[in-house]
């Protein structure tokens, strides 16, 4: 479903990515993990071509985005993403944050909108809030809501950005819930995160990167139990030591 | 004579100076807007030679006086272009072009004031970029944009009584003939600058119940 060729990104004189190759077949779920500033988040912002590749190719169901040139909004409309501190939009309601794309984009009636954001904040456990406005909302809810706005679009991929990084501990929970049920419906995902648990539970792949390369991947078991880079283990020793 | 004779005695001067300086002030504030809000897209525009003749003209406007400005115009157009131009006509196109400059200014920074994640979740959601301008950023800005808005406003109004300088009859200029003519130096001037204020008082106020509106939709 994505394919990705060759691609590598500078900003300014620092490369960022090097030469990443990567295929991504339909229904998998991809942990994406690594240390910091080892290119993870940038990786999948040029999957939605929020950062320009700087060389090399990306492919969407066989379209290379970087072509795309004002197709890029059609693109875009089945690629979700969750970005780590939400960005929801402060001046809608709850309701109006989900309805808002599928209506402008003409991809849904008003009312089929509202329809859809409603069983979709019936799925969150959060319809009490369908009118409430973002500032109201605890971080877990909003990180929900945040979903639910990238689901309203039906995507055929989600992209996740370190999702739970900003949340209070607590909080950490009702969102990987959430994103644990998409997967067993069969969402495509690419999943950055830091959330070790998580991706081990979840992922069907691992992916782990360091300094803008992919060091290994494997799937989820074996990568975590039996890592075979040196890097690779130096980093899970770390993060796992707690 | 005190102040309310002296008006009474001259309010012919006063009324055609009150109708001169709202009348200037109304037309430069839509001109100057108007203006100001094109050169603020050309600020935030990519086109690098765009962005540079917006920046040099507001740089330029805001590095000069006023009072300087109106005359270039004045007797510039004269001398460059051979026109004998109005006086009205050109302290409108002066306070009109100064304004525009401050009015760019203030619709840049509010625009830049919106978190650029906003960009990011609209864009990725596949709104085009003209659709994140007008339902997720400019709906957020104005918030911004509008107390500033008025600050200026305010300003702009005051500002209008340097075209007294080249002969044309406004609140400023009424003043001066009935200094002359009533051979009173003070009152005269307590007189217009009362004037001034109820027109900035009343405007910071209807302003001000705008913002509330604003504030309220939240």
């Amino acid at each position: 479903m994505i394919e990705i060729e060759n691609l590598n990104k500078y900003f300014g004189s620092k490369q960022v990515l090097k030469d990443i190759n990567l295929e991504i077949e339909e229904g998998e779920v991809i942990g994406l993990i690594g240390p910091s500033g080892s290119g993870k988040s940038t990786l999948i912002r040029c999957i939605n071509y929020l950062e320009e590749p700087t060389s090399g190719n990306i492919y969407f169901k066989d379209e290379n985005i970087a072509n795309s040139g004002k197709g890029i909004d059609k693109i875009r409309q089945q690629i979700g993403m969750v970005f780590q501190h939400f960005h929801l939009f402060p001046h809608k309601t709850v309701l109006e944050n989900i309805t808002l794309a599928p209506v402008l984009t003409e991809k849904l009636t008003k009312e089929k909108a509202e329809d859809k954001a409603i069983e979709l904040l019936k799925t969150m456990d959060l319809l009490d809030k369908k009118d409430a406005y973002p500032g109201s909302l605890s971080g877990g809810q909003k990180q929900r809501i945040a979903i639910a706005r990238s689901l309203a679009m039906d995507p055929e991929v989600m992209l996740f950005d370190e999702v739970t990084s900003a949340l209070d501990p607590e909080m950490v929970g009702e969102v990987l819930n959430v994103m644990k049920d998409l997967a067993k419906i069969g969402m495509t995902m690419i999943v950055v995160t830091h959330e070790i648990a998580f991706a081990k539970q979840v992922a069907d792949r691992v992916i782990f990167m360091a300094d803008g390369k992919i060091i290994e991947q494997n799937n989820a078991l074996d990568l975590f139990d039996n890592p075979q880079n040196l890097r690779t283990k130096e980093f899970l020793s770390k993060v796992l030591e707690y | 004579m005190n102040l309310v004779e002296l008006f009474i005695e001259y309010k012919y001067y006063y009324l055609i100076g009150v109708r001169i300086t709202l009348l200037l002030s109304f037309l430069s504030l839509i001109i100057g807007t108007t203006l100001g809000a094109l050169l603020s897209i050309l600020k935030l525009s990519k086109g690098k030679f765009l962005r540079a003749i917006s920046n040099i003209y507001i740089e330029i406007v805001r590095g000069t006086p006023m009072m300087v400005q109106i005359a270039l115009v004045y007797f510039g157009s004269y001398v460059i272009m051979g026109v004998n131009m109005d006086g009205f006509l050109a302290a409108l196109i002066a306070v009109s072009l100064n304004s525009a400059a401050y009015v760019a200014e203030i619709i840049r920074s509010g625009i830049q004031s919106i978190d650029k994640g906003q960009i990011e979740a609209s864009r990725s959601l596949g709104l085009s970029e003209g659709q994140t301008m007008r339902y997720i950023i400019m709906p957020q800005a104005i918030k911004n944009i509008l107390p500033a808005l008025g600050n200026e406003f305010v300003t702009l109004i005051k500002e209008t009584a340097v075209a007294s300088t080249i002969g044309v009859a406004d609140l400023m200029y009424a003043s001066k003939i009935v200094q002359s003519t009533s051979f009173q130096p003070f009152n005269p001037l307590i007189i217009v600058a009362i004037i001034y204020f109820i027109f900035t008082y009343t405007l910071s106020k209807v302003i001000g119940l705008f913002e509330r509106r604003l504030a309220h939709n939240d």
